[in-house]
Parts: C-alpha cells; sequence; structure tokens
C-alpha cells in the first residue's frame, strides 16, 4: 500500500510479548505453547484457521481468560501476575473490536461509542459529541447515530464496534477479524483505516486477526499464522507470500490439498 | 466372533454404591461452587458501593423498572389477594359470630406475610427473570467481555444498581400491597358480605401494630435482596447462547421463589 515508517528489524523491543502459552478447554487443547511478539509502531496480523484459538488469543491477552500456562508481558509487565484492579487500568490502554461487535444493545450507536469516553474520561458533552461524531464519520456511520446496534446491519455493527475501539486513541489495538462479513468497499476502508491508523500514531500497536488474505498482505508489517496451537510460521508479508512451509502456503492460497487436512 | 468387553471395575454389587457416592460427591461439589458463585457476586456487589463510580442514574432506572413497572402486577394481585382472604376468614369467623375480625385478619395476615411473600413472588417472576435474561444475554453475546475489556468492573456495572433497587422497591411494593389488601378486603367485606365498616376498621387499628408492618417490610428487603442475587448470578453465570439464556431465567425464578420461601420460614421464626 505504501512504505512502513518503522521498519521490521528497526522496530523497538515488543509492545506485547507472549512465551509458551497454553490454553485448554476440558480436553481440548487449543493453545499449546504459543510465542509471538507485537512490535510497537506495527500492525501484526494473525492468520490461522477457524477453531484455531485466535480469539482465545485476544481474550488471553485481555486478561478475559486466564492461560494454562506461558507469560504474557505488555511494555514489560507480566500481565498475569497483575492484581484485578491493576490488570482493569491497564486494559483501559486497549481498544478491542470483538468478532461479532458485542456492542451494548440497551444503548444506541452513539451512546456505545460515546460509552469508554463516559467512564474513563471528564468531558464536557461538546467535546464528547465531537469525539464520538469523528470516530463514527471515520468508519463511514455518520448519520446511523441514533439507531440501536438491532437496527444495524452485522456490518454496520463491526464498524460500529471499531469506533468505539478507536474513540479513545487508545495503544493498543486488538481486531478480530475486522473485516469479514464487510463488502469489498467497506473492507478496504477499513483496510486503510486500520492502517493510517498505525501509521499515523507510531506509540500504537495493533494485532489484527484475519481470515482474509487481500486484507492481510495489505495492512500488515509482520504476519504470524497459527496453527495446531503454535505459531508455525512469521515474517514480514513478502516473506510470509514465497515462505517455504507448505502448511503456510496451503492456506495463503485456499488449496486444498495440501498438510492441513480439510 | 465379537471380543466380551472388559468387566467393569469393583465387586458387582459394590458397583451401585460407588456410583451413588460419585453422584453425591459431584452434587455436594456443584452446589458449594454455585453458592460460590452467589456469594461472590452479592460481595463485589455491595463491595462496588464503597468505590467510585457511583451510578445513581443507574440506580434509577432499575428503581423505576423493579418498582414502577411492577406497580400494576402488585396492586391487582393485593386487591383480589385481600379480597379472597376475606371472603375465606368471613366463612371461618361467621360460624361463631365474629365477622368484626375479618378486617383485622386480613390486616395482620396481609402485612406479616402476604404482603412481603407476594410481592416479592411476583416481582421475581418479572424483574429477577428480567435480571438473569438480560445479564445473561450480555454474557453470551461477548458484551460483558466488552465491558471487562474497556476496563469496567461488570459486577459493579450491573449487579449493583439491581440490588440496591430490589432491596429498596419491594418492601416499597409491599406497602402498596398491603394497602390495597386492606382496600380489597374492606369492598368485600362492606359491600359484598354487610360486614359494619365501623369494626371492620377500628380492629385493624387495634390488632395491626408498627411492628408488624416494619417486620414485614424488613422481610421483603431480605426477598428483593435474595431475587437480584440469584437473577444476577444466574444471569452472569450464564453459558451456551440463546438456550443457555432461557435455561439461566428458568433457574433464577425457580431458586429464587424457593429460596425466598425458605428464607421466610427463618426469618419469621427469628422475628418472633
Ligand atoms: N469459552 C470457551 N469454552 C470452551 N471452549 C471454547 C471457549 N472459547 C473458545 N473455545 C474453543 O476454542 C477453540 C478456538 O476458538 P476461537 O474462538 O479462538 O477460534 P478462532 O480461531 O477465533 O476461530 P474463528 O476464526 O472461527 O473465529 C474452538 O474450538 C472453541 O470451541
Ligand atoms: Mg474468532
Amino acid at each position: 500500500m505504501n512504505e512502513r515508517i518503522v521498519p521490521e528489524q528497526a522496530a523497538g523491543e515488543p509492545a506485547i510479548r507472549i512465551r509458551g502459552l497454553r490454553k485448554a478447554f476440558g480436553a481440548q487443547h487449543v493453545l499449546q505453547g504459543l510465542d509471538l511478539d507485537v512490535r510497537q509502531g506495527q500492525v501484526t496480523v494473525v492468520i490461522g484457521l477457524s477453531g484455531a484459538g485466535k480469539s482465545v488469543l485476544l481474550k488471553l491477552i485481555l486478561g478475559l481468560l486466564r492461560p494454562d500456562a506461558g507469560t504474557i508481558e505488555i511494555d514489560g509487565t507480566d500481565i498475569l501476575s497483575l492484581p484485578p484492579r491493576k490488570m482493569r487500568a491497564l486494559r483501559r490502554h486497549f481498544g478491542m473490536v470483538f468478532q461479532h461487535g458485542a456492542l451494548f444493545d440497551s444503548m444506541s450507536i452513539y451512546e456505545n461509542v460515546a460509552f469508554p469516553l463516559r467512564e474513563h474520561e471528564k468531558l464536557p458533552e461538546e467535546e464528547l459529541a465531537r469525539r464520538v461524531f469523528a470516530a463514527l464519520a471515520d468508519v463511514g456511520l455518520e448519520g446511523h447515530e441514533g439507531k440501536m446496534p438491532s437496527a444495524l446491519s452485522g456490518g454496520m455493527r463491526k464498524r460500529a464496534s471499531l469506533a468505539r475501539a478507536l474513540v479513545r486513541n487508545p495503544r493498543f489495538l486488538l481486531y478480530d477479524e475486522p473485516t469479514t462479513g464487510l463488502d469489498p468497499i467497506r473492507t478496504a476502508s477499513i483496510d486503510r483505516l486500520i492502517h493510517d491508523t498505525a501509521l499515523r500514531h507510531p506509540e500504537i500497536s495493533s494485532l489484527v486477526i484475519s481470515h482474509d488474505m487481500t486484507a492481510t498482505f495489505r495492512i500488515a508489517d509482520h504476519v504470524a499464522m497459527l496453527y495446531d496451537g503454535r505459531i508455525v510460521a512469521e515474517g514480514p508479508p513478502d516473506l510470509m507470500l514465497h515462505h517455504e512451509d507448505p502448511l503456510v502456503q496451503q492456506f495463503i492460497r485456499g488449496e486444498l490439498s495440501g498438510p492441513i487436512p480439510t | 466372533m465379537q471380543p466380551a468387553p472388559p468387566p467393569p471395575a469393583g465387586h458387582p454389587l459394590a458397583r451401585p454404591l460407588i456410583q451413588g457416592v460419585e453422584r453425591v460427591g459431584r452434587t455436594t461439589r456443584a452446589s458449594v461452587e454455585e453458592l460460590g458463585r452467589h456469594g461472590r457476586i452479592l460481595g463485589l456487589g455491595c463491595g462496588a458501593l464503597l468505590h467510585p463510580p457511583v451510578r445513581v442514574r443507574h440506580w434509577f432506572k432499575q428503581m423505576e423498572f423493579v418498582g414502577f413497572q411492577s406497580l400494576s402486577i402488585v396492586m391487582i394481585t393485593g386487591v383480589f389477594t385481600g379480597a379472597v382472604f376475606a371472603l375465606q376468614s368471613n366463612v371461618a369467623f361467621s360460624m361463631f359470630g365474629a365477622q368484626g375480625l375479618v378486617g383485622s385478619t386480613v390486616g395482620l395476615a396481609l402485612s406479616r406475610e402476604l404482603g412481603p411473600v407476594l410481592t416479592a413472588l411476583m416481582v421475581t417472576g418479572r424483574a429477577g427473570s428480567a435480571m438473569a435474561a438480560e445479564i445473561g444475554t450480555m454474557r453470551v453475546t461477548e458484551q460483558i467481555d466488552a465491558l471487562e475489556a474497556m476496563g469496567v468492573e461488570p459486577v459493579g456495572y450491573l449487579v449493583t444498581p439491581r440490588l440496591l433497587a430490589s432491596v429498596l422497591m419491594v418492601p416499597a411494593l409491599a406497602m402498596v400491597f398491603n394497602l390495597v389488601g386492606i382496600l380489597g378486603a374492606w369492598f368485600v367485606g362492606v359491600s359484598v358480605l354487610g360486614i359494619s365498616e365501623g369494626p371492620f376498621v377500628a380492629r385493624i387499628d387495634w390488632y395491626v401494630d408498627p411492628d408488624d408492618i416494619t417486620g414485614g417490610l424488613t422481610k421483603a428487603a431480605a426477598f428483593g435482596l435474595i431475587m437480584a442475587v440469584v437473577g444476577c448470578t444466574r444471569g452472569f453465570y450464564t453459558e451456551g447462547g440463546a438456550e443457555g439464556v432461557g435455561r439461566s431465567t428458568t433457574r433464577a425464578v425457580v431458586d429464587a421463589s424457593v429460596a425466598i420461601l425458605i428464607a421466610d420460614y427463618f426469618l419469621t421464626s427469628a422475628m418472633l
């Protein structure tokens, strides 16, 4: 799309550093020793099969689930040893776009986007409105602020959720399939938004979950593939495109024959 | 030929015993876990009152929902309970010509028992179920995760206003129930059964103490707490999509109703 301001090697210490992460639900081992770095100023995209544990990974990073083993460090702080109050304070630096939006269905779109501002920043009402409308404009939802979430299409809900995640300019952005279910034009504009947000704010670290290969290679500084509970391959997008691992090749090209059972 | 299945472990006669013990163990563990969940919601819900933010707007919204919106159902139940109680006690008292006691009997029964208990059961069906359904839906659609993700403590946000509203509004509604119940009894007693009005009213005043009323309202507050804790806990720990929300809602109403009736016995015997 255009040049990266932070080249792969020059990027600083990882903002999020994950080592040996394991998580099982009963007998189902979802993550089995996952290592991943999310570098500051970069957009890291995690790709992987449906059910691979990508959403679980995001919930572990936010502390919504507890891992069975492993460490997660955010800016060098081990979050698993943080007391709940500290963890809650840390989460205020995160914006999360849930896979299915997770909008509050008792509130209008405006109130949904205003919610994190009302909770954490004491703003005069005009300033609040200005920020909310700016966030809604970013995602192309002007004019829909009065609607309830149930009156929106799936794609619109997703964009409202994106506006809610962005409105406080958080330092960490976690996107769970931000463009799944959107039309190609919207997809491109959300990709541009993710990319531009990262470009404009070098202090932001973004972690995007995606199935969408076009989008992935459009926005990523770093791509990691999650398979069988681990990151099996990672690197800058152009390297990943020509990665020798047949798993990566099969996934990127969406082929039916290969090491991934279909 | 098929190979014979391996014989199950243990002496054949001991097997049902082992299974029985296992079942008791599992049930005990599950009940202890359930109790822990309710305790956690109650503790965090009350604890949130001590920390900012104080969400007065949410309190009022819940009070409106639990209280004002239950008013009509409580009034209808109250009038007919008082009326039918007057009919029934009239049958009993007219056997020995003590119809003048109908009013005071209804007054005592309402303020001490029927008002608090029936109000709590009606409000549980209306508001307790809604608490489980709303919070349960928020759980399964990840809205509670979204609250957490934004650094908002979900129990303080969702549960505390409902606890507070229930503890305040169930007694208020029970008071309304008492009043309209007496009116129902008065109408039936005086207009339908022809009991003279003077003694009907005077005896109520005579027999019903302020203590009967405050005792009844204290119980109502406790029932409100039970309803809200059970409804919110069921909602908060909902699993399994829309079906799970349905299950939580039903269990909330059943559990809260049973718990209210059991608590009624113990509170009453403690107050006597
Ligand atoms: N709370 C939970 N309880 C039990 N199992 C769970 C839970 N959350 C996730 N799982 C299981 O973990 C696995 C990974 O789920 P996850 O939602 O992370 O997949 P995903 O990679 O995000 O898939 P998709 O691309 O389809 O969203 C799934 O098999 C799922 O059934
Ligand atoms: Mg997912």
